[in-house]
């Protein structure tokens, strides 16, 4: 018999079981439909995520006061915290030939006041070198100078929402905005950002100098320094200059902690990695309920099909053909239901990407391949029993059988 | 010990069953049927016809004694060789028709040239020709369920011909039919066997149609009590 003669076989007994095939696969459907959509809204997940952490600037290094003791995305300043000053961002300055850049940052968040309009906004002070740092330009007017940091003039530059909810359809340059109170010119307005991870609104900034900003909040410190390493290759020597540069002038002690944008993205692939494992805990023990469901049908199937086998045998059919037709009609039973599950994740992820516009589910290739591959595999390993039931029925017993 | 018989069963003993509850079925077998022959087995139930009508047709083994078809000794053979034979020399016909009931007439007269490894549009082509030798011509596409009892048996005879078979083994082919067609599929095998020289072996409890043989062989508590030729 050949091999075309089995799948055709095959297919003739699912088509003619439909609703009992249909169950069957059902099982194997949900399972793989379902690991495959969580797997690609991780997927999706990371990318949007590694996009987030590249939008912000590339060779990107961030020093903040404080130390944590373990490496990665953590809450820096929760012990020893330190001061870090404008003096702090001078000195990374002169004596960091790695970096490209080094900006100080203030923040915090203020009532803006226009006229009669008035909204809660992120403020944030920090120097010309922000530009050059973050990804982000000047869309109309322009960002402040070195010259209005060191004079701690009385200017902003806004983001878009600002100038949206604040201006309406006005020109807004060269008008005065109340922050907590006092007047700020505004100088330009920067380019559009959107959200920063879902919940920060990058629109929804003031920057005004860091040193203007320092009196608003009646501080000397900082939030921290943002600097840009040279190039990509020069991220670590970087690190070491600021660390050697900022301890000494901290009583040698390492009261800061710097994070590069390749050690968040890796802290951030660790956690999803722990999640893809999680899930491919879920995908195996799915496949596994699903390939018990198949074992059993096919073994009610079988036992119905007792009469069909011994006619088979008593025409001709050996037990490898016996064998062979019920494990390739197992086989292309849980393959069925995985394409359909693969389809149903697909139309998932597409539903899912109207919803999530800015993380759409991403399914790749490989793990089409692999839950195709799976499916197989989970038919071929739960059909052998039955198959091997069927292929050593007695054909005279088979016969008889009502 | 040489033969030139289609079938030459030597001391066959079939036991079914272990220990203390075995069922001698058959035993103390010694038969020669020829090629060409027209064998009626009669006997009462239970006698073990069916059983030797099984090992005849290789669907079962002798548990003691030897079994050469066409000179080949089927004792020893594998569970493929077996098959192969139970495809090409032996046709099957029963008293249950043992159709396929979900396919339609073609597919069951096709069946054992699935096995046989001929391709579809010749087994296609094969199935209606001997369904038209059958005079079923215009029943191919229908299923069992649609066809009457003597279009059934007709049908499983078309397969048990199709894959030109040196024997036909019919175990009460007419037993679940009403006289008249009981009648018309006797007549069917006898030009069979005169006209194709099909060897037919086949089991009846009607003495009538047991009258229609070339030879009736009597079995009785499994063993042969008779065995006349008849012309
Ligand atoms: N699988 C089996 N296990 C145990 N005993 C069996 C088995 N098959 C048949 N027998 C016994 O062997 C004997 C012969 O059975 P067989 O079917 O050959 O009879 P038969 O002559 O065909 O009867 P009938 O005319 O009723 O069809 C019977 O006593 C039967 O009970
Ligand atoms: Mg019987």
């Amino acid at each position: 018999m050949k091999f075309i003669d089995f799948i055709r076989l095959a297919l003739t007994s699912i088509v003619e079981n439909r609703i009992r095939s249909f169950l069957t696969m059902l099982g194997i459907m949900i399972g793989v439909g379902s690991v495959i959509l969580l797997i690609s809204m991780t997927t999706g997940f990371r990318e949007y995520l590694v996009n987030q952490f590249m939008g912000i600037g590339t060779n990107l290094i961030i020093i903040s006061p404080g130390k944590t003791e373990t490496k990665g995305i953590g809450h820096p300043g929760f012990e020893g915290v330190q001061k870090m000053t404008i003096g702090d961002t001078i000195a990374l300055r002169r004596h960091a030939t790695a970096l490209d850049g080094v900006s100080s940052i203030t923040a915090g968040t203020a009532d803006v006041r226009y006229v009669d309009r008035e909204r809660r906004a992120m403020i944030i002070g920090t120097d010309e070198a922000f530009i050059k740092i973050i990804n982000i330009g000047v869309d109309t007017g322009n960002f402040f100078t070195a010259d209005d940091v060191d004079a701690s003039r009385r200017v902003c530059t806004i983001g878009y929402t600002v100038k949206n909810e604040l201006f309406g359809g006005r020109n807004p340059l060269g008008e005065i905005l109340k922050i907590g109170g006092s007047g700020f010119r505004v100088i330009g307005i920067m380019e559009r950002k959107g959200t920063f991870m879902g919940t920060d609104d990058f629109d929804d900034v003031v920057y005004i100098p860091v040193t203007a900003a320092q009196r608003l909040f009646n501080t000397d410190r900082l939030l921290g320094i943002r600097a840009k390493a040279r190039s990509a290759a020069m991220i670590d020597e970087a690190k070491e200059q600021v660390t050697g540069i900022l301890k000494k002038r901290h009583n040698n002690k390492e009261d800061f902690t710097i994070l590069t944008q390749g050690s968040l993205i890796s802290s951030l692939q660790s956690i999803l990695q722990t999640l893809s494992a999680v899930l491919a805990g879920i995908a195996a023990i799915s496949l596994l309920v699903g390939g018990i469901g198949i074992m059993n049908i096919m073994l009610v199937s079988v036992r119905e099909r007792t009469r069909e086998i011994g006619i088979r045998k008593a025409v001709g059919a050996t037990r490898r053909d016996i064998l062979f037709q019920f494990l390739i009609e197992s086989t292309m039973l849980s393959l069925i239901g995985g394409t359909v599950g693969i389809f149903i994740a697909f139309i998932g992820g597409v539903i899912l990407s109207r919803f999530l516009p800015q993380m759409p589910p991403v399914m790749e290739p490989w793990i089409v391949a692999l839950a195709t591959l799976f499916s197989g595999s989970v038919g071929i390993f739960f059909g052998v029993y039955p198959a091997y039931r069927a292929a050593y029925q007695d054909p005279i017993e088979a016969l008889r059988y009502e | 010990m040489e033969s030139r018989d289609l079938i030459y069963l030597e001391n066959v003993k079939k036991v079914y069953g272990l220990g203390p509850v075995q069922v001698n079925a058959l035993y103390h077998i010694n038969l020669k049927i020829s090629f060409g022959e027209f064998v009626a087995i009669l006997g009462p139930s239970g006698s073990g016809k069916s059983t030797l009508m099984n090992i005849i047709g290789c669907l079962d083994r002798p548990t003691e004694g030897r079994y050469l078809l066409e000179n080949i000794d089927v004792s020893g053979l594998k569970d493929e060789e077996l098959a192969r034979i139970r495809n090409r020399k032996i046709g099957f016909v029963f008293q249950m028709f043992n159709l396929l009931p979900k396919h339609s007439a073609l597919d069951n007269v096709q069946l054992p040239l699935l096995y046989s490894g001929i391709d579809p549009k010749g087994r296609r082509e094969k199935g209606l020709y001997i369904l038209r030798k059958m005079g079923l011509e215009g029943r191919w596409h229908h299923r069992p369920n649609e066809l009457s009892g003597g279009e059934c048996q007709r049908v499983a005879i078309a397969r048990a011909l199709i894959t030109e078979p040196s024997i036909l083994l019919a175990d009460e082919p007419t037993g679940n039919l009403d006289s008249k067609t009981g009648a018309d599929i006797l007549s069917l095998f006898k030009r069979l066997n005169r006209e194709e020289g099909v060897t037919l072996i086949m089991v009846t409890h009607n003495p009538v149609i047991a009258n229609e043989a070339g030879r009736r062989i009597y079995i009785q508590d499994g063993t042969i009590a008779e065995d006349t030729k008849l012309s």
